[in-house]
């Protein structure tokens, strides 16, 4: 694929990122339609379970967590696909990155979204979940700090609000841009949301500063909630919850399955918006390389931590692991191994086989691996307490299912929404790198 | 008086402003208006700030700010904990470095404001009308009595 | 909180505890029924049990050794331990489960949100949430005891050692003007238990029942390996 971009001036550079926004064709309505059905669902499921009580949802004793508390830890992972691309890549100065960051960053900030409705969701009296914050009351209400879900809630809120402006500070420029060329109403949203976006050095400088410092923060950021969502397991005491090792594992496997995701919408807008002069095989090849590594990284975390607890030999622990390794939950866990190990190292390792669509195909077996292994935490060790006499199953029932349906769901119209209101591709930093 | 000149190539930009700066106009008094960075060498345009310093001052205050409300809160709160201790150092470090990192991203974003001059009337205003994107416009606060002098600077 | 020490007759601390005499225990669940009808338990229905709904403050579990016909069985009542260092305690974001000074570790209805953290925290899995509203079939609801509240759904619960019978009894002793005696405070398990198998009492008085059979050869502590200083004693001879 030859680097068409380059060639382009930058007027047609611009008409050509421009050209989806505020296009609305008959594919895109049909799936914002499906979408919004599922999403409609997914918030109907969820009322019946506020109005009824949790119990419709598959939770019992002893699995007191269960797909609400996977499906957080999955999107809370995904959304380290931007941090990883726009932090790592613009302090390294990397400068494949650039067509991919916007990309990048709103996925963090979607996924961040939808990660963050999970822990109210899973409340039993949800429409109190504002007592975890410190406000003055008459109550003697109080939150207690110490509590790994405290840290969660700073974590996220954090996590959410610097997320959300590393996306939105580029996209100053491209504002003012689209003020320019739009006119009416939406030329006003557009030059509001610009900011009085004037494009002089001075502005320019501060943004670069502003973005320079914002990596640093946002990866620090990023590392400490990840490990904050593990701590939530790892500081409990339950049988192979109580793992020194699950905060870099869920970072690493946040980061793995960050990238997966970050293939998947790449590949996906490449062909939906005709965007093959910006994404190149380049860009693939390399977050294809990153993909293999952090392959290999997931498994030797994986392999650190199961082989621990085997050769330990605890008697809670290796209950655990059998249920897990070769018990009720077999199938999974070596469907897990295969799709997060065997197929992308097979697929992306053989340079031969290494092309955009078996990247995809390795991406969606990460991406489902990496599901089943939050599921794989999460549920055998609560189904299989320290005191045996209180072992049980998990179920999840139509509730849980439908609102796990409904947060893909949700993330893909939220990306059709984005895709339509601003260039995928940051134009200024398109040009910056390659015409500048 | 306010100058402007169109420029497309990054040689020429550099030489018209080394002649501004050589004939006494200071980096206050200019603006370069582009549709993205404009790369240029140390000590031709610097526009000093201090948005590390901020976000750093930023990032202590509201760290430090949080931590001693949660250990004042936390003490000045009858809470009977039946031996377990009621301010625990450790757990809340967590806390502490979350509010911190969230000082420092609001730290940037104030700097970021300021230094950007935003929500502010612009001492030298941008050119008017749609530009070509590749463009840089060079405009410069002159005195009136140079006027000829700088407008030559400006063409050459 | 502050109302703890008001009731106080003098300035004695109790330790609230309890021993349970294994080899006394028949399996009856009489103990379980009169916690039911104490602390307004629901109960689950058929459907919700087989779920692995069935809200028992307080279960027996059953251990099975052997083939038949040469089959024993062993029962357990197992009931919020009251942990000196309760792993459910740290882990609440908003502090509805806490120790108090009598050693009882107290869940604070009206203020759990339901995150269930503490249920995945406790080793002995006894803690139980509401799934559904409290609903008892006319004309069970008139046998409510009123001393205890009835939760709301999202709300976590657990055996409280009965903490209302415990002010009640120092209520009664502060008004006749003297201390709590052993024996004034009976939880409605250890009540009805037709083998006298369970005693509660206080672990701070060296000549109380409780004190005394926790003092016996016989006596240990469920999972007590896992370190949480639990505060029932079971006593079973030694296999």
């Amino acid at each position: 694929m030859t680097n068409r971009a380059q060639s382009m001036t930058a007027d047609a550079v611009r008409e050509m990122l421009m050209r989806p926004l505020w296009r609305i064709s008959g594919p895109w309505l049909a799936a914002v339609l499906v979408c919004l059905a599922v999403v409609g669902a997914a918030g109907y499921a969820w009322s019946v379970q506020l109005s009824e009580g949790m119990g419709v949802s598959g939770l019992r004793r002893p699995t007191y967590w269960g797909l609400y508390i996977v499906n957080f830890v999955f999107w809370v992972g995904i959304s380290h696909a931007g941090t990883l691309i726009s932090a790592i890549l613009r302090l390294t100065d990397a400068a494949w990155r650039r067509p991919v960051t916007r990309v990048a960053e709103a996925i963090t900030l979607f996924s961040l979204m939808i990660a963050g409705l999970f822990p109210v969701i899973h409340l039993g009296r949800a429409w109190l979940f504002y007592w975890l914050i410190p406000y003055p009351n008459d109550r003697l209400l109080w939150p207690n700090f110490r509590s790994p879900l405290f840290w969660d809630m700073t974590a996220i809120m954090t996590y959410v609000s610097a997320s959300a402006l590393f996306l939105y500070l580029p996209m100053i420029p491209d504002f003012a841009m689209l003020a320019e060329r739009s006119t009416g109403f939406k030329s006003s949203v557009y030059r509001a949301l610009s900011l009085g976006w004037i494009g002089d050095d001075r502005q320019w400088h501060a943004l670069e500063r502003a973005m320079k410092i914002f990596a640093g923060v946002i990866l620090a950021v990023a590392i400490s909630v990840h490990s904050v969502v593990a701590f939530d397991f790892a500081m409990g005491i339950a049988p192979m919850w109580h793992s020194t090792i699950f905060a870099p594992y869920f970072v690493a496997g946040a980061i793995f399955s960050g990238i997966a995701a970050l293939i998947l919408v790449m590949a996906a807008l490449r062909r939906t918006l005709r965007l093959d002069a910006f994404l190149h095989w380049k860009h693939f090849n390399n977050l294809g390389k990153l993909l293999l590594t952090m392959c290999v990284v997931w498994l030797y975390f994986t392999a650190s931590e199961y082989l621990t607890a085997w050769y330990g030999n605890h008697h809670a622990e290796m209950a655990v692991f059998n249920k897990k390794v070769s018990g009720e939950y077999a199938p999974w866990f070596w469907t897990m191994v295969v799709c997060n190990f065997f197929v992308p190292f097979i697929l992306i390792g053989v340079k031969k086989l290494r092309n955009i669509p078996t990247l995809c195909v390795s991406s969606v077996c990460i991406l489902l691996g990496m599901w089943i292994e939050r599921f794989l935490i999460v549920v055998p060790t609560l189904e299989t307490p320290h005191l045996a006499a209180a072992s049980g199953r998990y179920d999840p029932s139509w509730v849980e299912l439908t609102i796990t349906a409904g947060t893909f769901a949700a993330m893909i119209l939220l990306y059709l929404l984005f895709s339509k209101l601003v260039p995928i591709i940051a134009v200024w930093e398109y040009e910056h790198d390659s015409l500048g | 008086m306010i100058l402007s000149a169109e420029y497309r190539a990054q040689d020429r930009l550099e030489e018209a402003l080394l002649a501004l700066r050589e004939a006494g106009v200071s980096a206050e008094e200019i603006a370069l208006f582009s549709a993205k960075p404009v790369e240029l060498p140390e000590g031709l345009l610097d526009r000093p700030g201090r948005m590390s310093l901020v976000s750093i001052l930023c990032a202590l205050a509201l760290g430090i700010g949080f931590t001693s409300f949660m250990f004042w809160a936390q003490l000045d709160y009858p809470l009977i904990t039946g031996g377990m201790p009621i301010v625990s150092a450790w757990p809340v470090g967590v806390v502490i470095f979350e509010v911190t990192m969230g000082g420092a991203v609001v730290g940037v974003m104030l700097s970021f404001f300021l230094q950007g001059r935003f929500f502010r009337r612009p001492r030298i205003a941008p050119p008017a009308g749609p530009r070509d994107p590749e463009s840089i416009v060079l405009s410069a606060i002159v005195p009136d009595d140079r006027k000829d002098e700088f407008q030559a600077i400006l063409s050459s | 909180m502050a109302e703890e020490t008001n009731t106080q007759p003098t300035n004695k601390t109790h330790k609230w505890g309890m021993a349970i005499d294994l080899d006394r225990c028949t399996g009856c669940e009489a103990c379980v029924v009169a916690c039911h009808a104490e602390n307004n338990i629901p109960t689950a229905g058929p459907e919700q049990s087989a779920m692995g709904r069935a809200k028992h403050w307080l279960t027996v579990d059953r251990y099975y050794e052997g083939e038949f016909p040469d089959i024993q069985v062993k029962y357990r009542p197992v009931m919020c331990q009251h942990c000196e260092e309760a792993p459910c305690e740290p882990v609440c974001p908003v502090y509805a489960t806490y120790h108090n000074e009598e050693g009882l570790n107290v869940q604070v209805y009206n203020r759990c949100v339901g995150t269930r953290y503490c249920a995945n925290n406790c080793p002995y899995t006894v803690r139980h949430f509401n799934w559904f509203e409290a609903e008892w079939e006319a004309p069970l609801d008139m046998q409510l005891n009123p001393d205890v509240s009835v939760r709301e759904a999202g709300v976590m619960e657990k055996c409280s050692f009965c903490i209302q019978r415990i002010h009640r009894g120092k209520i009664t002793a502060k008004e006749e003007e003297r201390d709590v005696q052993d024996g004034d405070i009976q939880t409605a398990c250890a009540q009805s238990c037709p083998a006298e198998a369970m005693v509660f009492g206080d672990l701070s008085d060296p000549d109380s029942k409780v004190s005394r059979m926790a003092g016996n050869g016989r006596a240990g502590l469920l999972l007590e390996e896992v370190g949480t200083k639990p505060k029932v004693f079971y006593l079973e001879r030694a296999k």
